[in-house]
């Protein structure tokens, strides 16, 4: 397989890079503005770029990162996988997400940008193409840059730094969490066999983000939780049965998993 | 109160405590420090992790740097944190030593250096070792016969040199087996509940009938709190409950409540290297200051092996974390 992964500093898109270089896939890491014909040749594209407006303003087709990595792999030939998110899911439909639900985005502008990208990329790869809605995906996003402040780096960032994690939610709260490296095998697989449709890539289990920060501390040894707002906020989690039809091997993780990633992570934390 | 710190608050007795103090104290700081081993859960403390009522520090008892900084200020320390569990004490004594007695070594180390006026020190009604018959009051001598009530009665020592030396402001409790929701499914209760839940039997040391008495978390945390506004500086004080049953009693109330043939669903095992056949105390001095006990086991087991029930998933997952 030819594969090419658009926005190759992505916080995901390295992992993927990496994990597929172990697997000895010949890949070819793009940046966020690499031209339309750089992707000739290619069986795969994979989008991970994204336009920063993406998060507070509405959506254009100009500034559709997906819909041109779209249009540019059906140009080549080339299959489509589309990074959507769970955020696609509105609010009384997350719990789980199921993928034959309307789609048209949670409260956030950004969850309904993906929505309508969604359908845009879906006309434009005219059938050659793979949606993939994330969940939470969760790693070592200590000490990255940029936009991506998700809840994972919070967590970490605040602990190094002043030794507390803060909620501004209750502990209780559920979400469902991926980590990264199950991720990228996860895109990889879909890159790979190619289906042409639309499925959720999480964990398929609701976890309490108290038991995260708990485990996190374990690992770092020491920190305090702080909790500003009792409130349940954000639940969700991914109904897993469209993945697991297409592929039933894949080891999608339990709980156990995501405790030894947090208390590994915080255990690279406390040696950082 | 401003500010309450309780050492192994989310562990099972320390989160009962916790639960009473943000009501009987509602406004008051509560810090509940705990190095959040197996037997913690921070599930025991989600409905009380919001602003200005308690937020979680995980750490170690042993760390005196940490232990002061968090005693700054606090009007009240209640020292709840121990390895408890004396089967494991048998296995692996030396984190019974480390955590009961330097840790509370150090906590009340801490708590001489930031000058707190009140402590309450939790021990175990252990201490004394068996009473085969009669009752121990408070000035009976501590015999402990095992390393986890040995641990107890060494922290006990270190408390009685901090009160003699420092006039350091401690209240020292002993109380019975302790009974409620969310106990680590390791002691006798919870653990045969998980066993019928589980489709296992339930496991008796010996022959069953070692006999112990069974007090309410619930009536504990009432003790703790009474002690906290009226218990008298430099006492110490037992907790206790007339509720004396065998073992063997205890199994067949769980299995009828469960619905199971005592029979066919218990299995005795080999005995502990040493078993006291009784405890036995006498609590007539904080029921002078105006406790009792309220509740009773055959009243509270449904709603405790609902609890169980209800939560089994996550506590399977959390017993077979603590074997690995």
């Amino acid at each position: 397989m030819r594969l090419a992964l658009i926005g190759r500093n992505s916080f995901i898109a390295r992992h993927v890079h990496k994990c597929a270089q172990a697997q000895g896939i010949e890949v070819t890491a793009l940046a966020h503005d690499a031209p339309s014909d750089a992707v000739q040749g290619m069986d795969t594209v994979v989008n991970f770029s994204i336009d920063p407006s993406w998060f507070s303003q509405a959506y254009r087709t100009d500034r559709d990162c997906d819909l041109r990595a779209a249009r540019a792999a059906a140009h080549a030939g080339a299959h489509f996988v589309m990074c959507s998110t769970r955020r696609v899911y509105p609010d009384h439909a997350r719990f789980p997400g199921r993928e034959g639900t309307p789609a048209n985005g949670d409260e956030t502008v950004y969850g309904r940008n993906k929505a309508v990208s969604e359908s845009a990329v879906l006309a434009a790869a005219n059938g050659a193409c793979t949606i993939l809605r994330l969940s939470n995906i969760s790693g070592p996003e200590h000490g990255i840059t940029g936009r991506r402040q998700g809840f994972f780096a919070q967590m970490l960032a605040s602990l190094h730094r002043d030794g507390v994690i803060r909620f501004d939610m209750s502990p209780a709260t559920r979400r469902d969490f991926l980590p990264v490296e199950i991720c990228a095998q996860g895109i990889l697989l879909a890159a790979r066999d190619r289906p042409a449709a639309t499925l959720n890539l999480g964990s398929g289990t609701p976890t309490r983000c108290g038991n995260l920060a708990q485990w996190i501390m374990e690992g770092f040894g020491r920190g305090t939780l702080v909790v500003t707002d009792n409130t349940a906020r954000d639940e969700f989690f991914l109904d897993m049965a469209v993945w697991r039809s297409h592929f039933p091997r894949f080891p999608l993780p339990d709980e156990n998993a995501l405790k030894d990633l947090c208390i590994n992570l915080g255990r690279e934390l406390r040696d950082a | 109160m401003h500010k309450i710190v309780i050492t192994g608050g989310a562990g099972f007795i320390g989160s009962h405590v916790v639960d009473r103090l943000s009501v009987e104290f509602a406004g008051a700081e509560v810090v509940v420090l705990d190095k959040m081993t197996y037997a913690a859960d921070i599930m025991n403390l989600m409905d009380l992790l919001r602003p200005s009522t308690a937020e979680l520090v995980v750490g170690d008892v042993c760390d005196y740097s940490l232990c002061f900084n968090l005693m700054r200020g606090a009007d009240l320390v209640i020292h709840a944190a121990a390895e408890s569990h004396v089967d494991r004490s048998f296995l692996s004594s030396i984190p019974f030593t480390q955590s009961n007695a330097l840790g509370t070594h150090t906590v009340m180390e801490a708590c001489r250096n930031a000058a707190v006026p009140r402590i309450i020190h939790v021990s175990t009604d252990e201490v004394y070792g068996e009473v085969l018959s009669g009752a121990a009051d408070e000035r009976a001598e501590m015999n402990p016969t095992n390393p986890y009530s040995a641990s107890k009665a060494a922290a006990e020592m270190i408390v009685n040199g901090y009160r003699h030396s420092f006039k350091l402001p401690v209240i020292t409790v002993r109380a019975n087996n302790i009974f409620g929701i969310r106990q680590f499914p390791e002691k006798l209760i919870p653990r045969s509940i998980m066993a019928l839940l589980q489709g296992e039997k339930i496991q008796l040391h010996g022959d069953g009938t070692n006999v112990r008495h069974f007090l309410s978390a619930l009536d504990f945390a009432d003790a703790i709190i009474l002690l906290a506004r009226k218990g008298e500086l430099f006492d110490t004080y037992n907790i206790g409950s007339p509720d004396e049953f065998s073992n063997l009693v205890v199994a067949q109330m769980i299995c009828s409540e469960i619905g199971l043939p005592f029979d066919e669903n218990v299995q005795f095992v080999r005995d502990r290297p040493f078993n006291d056949r009784r405890y036995a105390i006498s609590w007539d001095k904080i029921t002078c200051l105006g406790w009792a006990p309220k509740r009773s086991l055959p009243d509270e087991l449904p709603a405790i092996v609902a609890w169980y029930r209800q939560n089994i998933n996550h506590l399977s997952r959390r017993m077979k974390w603590a074997q690995e």
